[in-house]
């Protein structure tokens, strides 16, 4: 009797289970709405703004300013990289030969460039501070030349003036779509430019294209505070005057991260190396913190 | 025991019964989250079953409707709009959006109604808050008037027919329910990107300064500030005193030149057989989805990795792949406008062409010519916008088989 039980009990939850669940594969269906839980957060959203107003932003407890640095070198044999696909302009564009692929960019050192490392802090040092709307700097330039954009990957700050230039003897269309900013497409004539800003932060770079020479590929980056670098050829980055004494998050991205929005996912727990590519660390005063070598493995990547 | 054993016995048929017939009446429908992009930024069950708790706060059911009053909406508006199709006796009709839009559109505004798959081009999914066809800058949003016209007139050359025979207080109802819908779609935008950017063991702070003030309100002021964003066809913007051949004239020579670029899309024959392989915003991000996919599959199957990483990647690829089978249509590339044949979507008045010239078209490749900003220079001057203007709505009646003029006497081949 009691055996009989037990298999009618499991044949029933199996039953169950596999009409509920599918064969195992985890699928992706879309929850319901809980209504005791929604009507408690109406709510609150009902009974208006709190008191005092907004900024939850964590209170800092340390002082001074360290500096961080690091160097991102891909682990074993880097791939190497293939020619683009181009199909329009053929007599402009390849005048100089095949546009190489610039999505992974790997040094002969093996440094991997346009990796971007930011900060989230809460506590910004003067010289890191953001810009104010239609603050007078000088603009960055972001040009177009052989059907490339030239710079591949800039980081900049919210309301940095951006000169949108166009080298070529063609056309373009210059494509930028930030997720919170304000998108922009517009035809940039041959040899015109035009001028463009950021105006929002951003949590990931925004994706540049252009719809007419669809190869074309680059991205920007906004960010309110100035604590921001793009590695260069050797894979190095540096950046100064973060806040010391307190623990602080920094965000790696590059656009073949295997992570959600092109995160890069480091195996290293002694930086409490998150799923979402972000690390942590707490500088002293004063301090020049240098990571050595970040070995990217291949599965990291795209 | 034995008591136990019976239930046993007599609840394993009716609960297969029940899974297998269901209930005799269906659940009332529930607006349902963008999957795809949920499972590519990786947002974990517990958060997704919140952004949905907060949405049903925000915006209630597809049944009952509800808004705050920072989205400026009126729910009387939204009530007519949503729920089932009914009339009552006195003949008012409520459940009109389920009744006119929910099978093209779908329920959440997603254009993954049951028809969305036979239609090219296919039905507009709201939820990204972006517009073709208006009177406003790029990035703004269409103002009422706007949205009351496209259901008026229908757009020319696509499956969305006229609204013209509904009463006026129906087509505003619909308006009203349309801006509803794309508010609740940006705001989920906004949520699935707040709980991304968490950092591990953060919690989204469920209160009014972040889900209304940081993430509803700027999606709301971006609607209630269209009509400051209308784009003048007056003013300095005015068409010029130009004799129409001369202008005409003008406007071909801009559109083969390299400073205004239309030819390279619509083609040296203006027949929309230019660049034909890129993607509007919608069908890229799925197209996007879809190479990541294939991506990280390519790295299951060839990369080395921990165990742990493979299984958290395989699981990844699931969710991503089921919900691109369920949530997408098959990415189709955006076919630039066959200039030739004189259908013209968004309208063909001349200052109607003139704002798609001025503006572009907002998700779409067509970039904007005009100033990017107000008050900033253009590409083109507004002249120069309204010589085009002269030019394509003289091609229809330009006969493609008269030889080419030396000026675009250019070769296929040369594309």
């Amino acid at each position: 009797m009691r055996y009989w039980f037990a298999v009618l009990c499991a044949v029933s939850v199996a039953c169950g289970t596999t009409l509920l669940s599918g064969c195992g594969r985890p699928v992706a269906a879309s929850p319901n709405p809980q209504p005791q839980a929604a009507n408690e957060i109406r709510e609150t959203l009902l009974a208006g703004a709190s008191e005092g107003g907004g900024s939850q932003a964590a209170a800092s407890t340390g002082t001074g300013w360290g500096t961080l640095r690091g160097t991102f070198k891909f682990a074993g044999t880097p791939p190497t990289p293939g020619t683009l696909d181009v199909t329009r302009d053929t007599e402009v564009c390849s005048a100089n030969g095949p546009i190489r692929d610039n999505s992974l960019l790997v040094g002969p050192d093996k440094g991997i460039a346009n990796v971007v490392v930011y900060a989230r802090v809460n506590r910004v040092h003067d010289s890191a501070k953001p810009l104010e709307p239609g603050a007078d700097v000088e603009p960055l330039v972001f040009d177009q030349k052989d059907c490339m954009f030239t710079t591949h990957v800039m980081a900049c700050q919210v309301n940095q003036p951006i000169d949108i230039k166009n080298s070529d003897p063609v056309g373009h269309n210059t494509k930028i779509d930030p997720r919170t900013g304000v998108p922009f497409n517009q035809t940039v004539g041959a040899g015109g430019s035009l001028g463009y800003k950021l105006v929002s932060e951003e949590a990931l770079p925004a994706p540049v294209s252009c719809s007419i020479h669809p190869w074309m590929q680059a991205y920007m980056l906004p960010r309110e505070d100035k604590y921001f670098a793009v590695t260069t050829s050797d894979g190095g980055f540096e950046i100064p005057n973060l806040p010391a004494g307190e623990e602080i998050e920094l965000q790696v991205w590059h656009e073949r991260g295997g992570g959600p929005g092109g995160a890069v996912v480091l195996p290293r727990k002694d930086l409490k190396w998150t799923r979402k590519g972000r690390f942590k660390v707490n500088l002293k005063q004063d301090e020049t913190l240098d990571l050595g070598e970040l070995e990217v493995p291949g599965s990291a990547l795209k | 025991m034995r008591t136990i054993l019976s239930g046993c016995v007599r609840f394993t048929p009716c609960l297969a019964l029940v899974l297998l017939v269901g209930c005799g009446q269906s659940d009332p429908p529930q607006f349902t989250l963008d999957m795809v992009a949920i499972a590519e930024k990786q947002i974990p069950a517990n958060q997704q079953q919140k952004v949905a708790n907060i949405l049903e706060a925000m915006f209630g059911t597809p049944d009952d409707p509800f808004v705050l009053p920072e989205t400026g909406l009126d729910l009387a508006k939204l009530q007519m709009a949503a729920g089932p199709v009914k009339s009552d006796q006195f003949g008012h009709e409520t459940g009109l959006y389920r009744r006119h839009c929910a099978h093209c559109h779908g329920t959440t505004g997603d254009g993954l109604g049951p028809t969305a798959m036979i239609l090219n081009p296919y039905p507009r999914d709201y939820r990204q808050g972006k517009f073709k066809f208006k009177s406003t800058e790029r990035p703004a949003k269409p103002t009422d008037y706007d949205l009351e016209t496209v259901l008026r007139q229908g757009v020319q050359g696509t499956a969305m027919p006229s609204f013209a025979l509904l009463p006026d207080a129906q087509i505003d109802a619909l308006v009203e329910y349309v801006k509803y819908l794309s508010m609740r779609g940006q705001t989920e935008i906004g949520l699935t990107d707040a709980m991304a950017d968490l950092s591990e063991g953060e919690e989204l702070p469920l209160t009014h300064d972040t889900l209304v003030a940081e993430i509803l309100a700027p999606v709301a002021e971006s609607w209630q500030e269209a009509p400051d964003k209308i784009i003048p066809t007056d003013g300095d913007n005015a068409k010029p005193d130009m004799p129409k051949a001369e202008s005409i004239a003008a406007g071909e020579k801009l559109f083969y030149s390299a400073k205004a670029n239309c030819a390279k899309c619509h083609g040296w024959s203006a027949l929309g057989d230019g660049q034909t392989n890129d993607y509007d915003d919608w069908s890229k991000a799925i197209h996007e989805a879809e190479e990541s996919l294939a991506s990280d599959v390519n790295t299951l199957n060839e990369a080395e990795m921990s165990a742990e990483e493979r299984e958290a990647l395989a699981r990844h690829v699931a969710l991503l792949s089921s919900a691109l089978a369920t949530d997408a249509l098959p990415p189709r590339h955006a076919i630039p406008r066959n200039l030739r044949q004189g259908v013209y979507r968004g309208g063909r008045a001349p200052y109607d062409i003139y704002r798609r010239i001025y503006a572009g078209i907002n998700g779409a490749p067509m970039p904007a010519v005009g100033p990017p900003f107000p008050g900033a220079p253009g590409t083109l001057t507004s002249d120069e916008i309204w010589n085009l203007v002269d030019y394509v709505l003289s091609l229809p009646y330009e006969p493609i088989s008269q030889p080419p003029r030396d000026q675009r006497a250019v070769s296929r081949a040369q594309l």
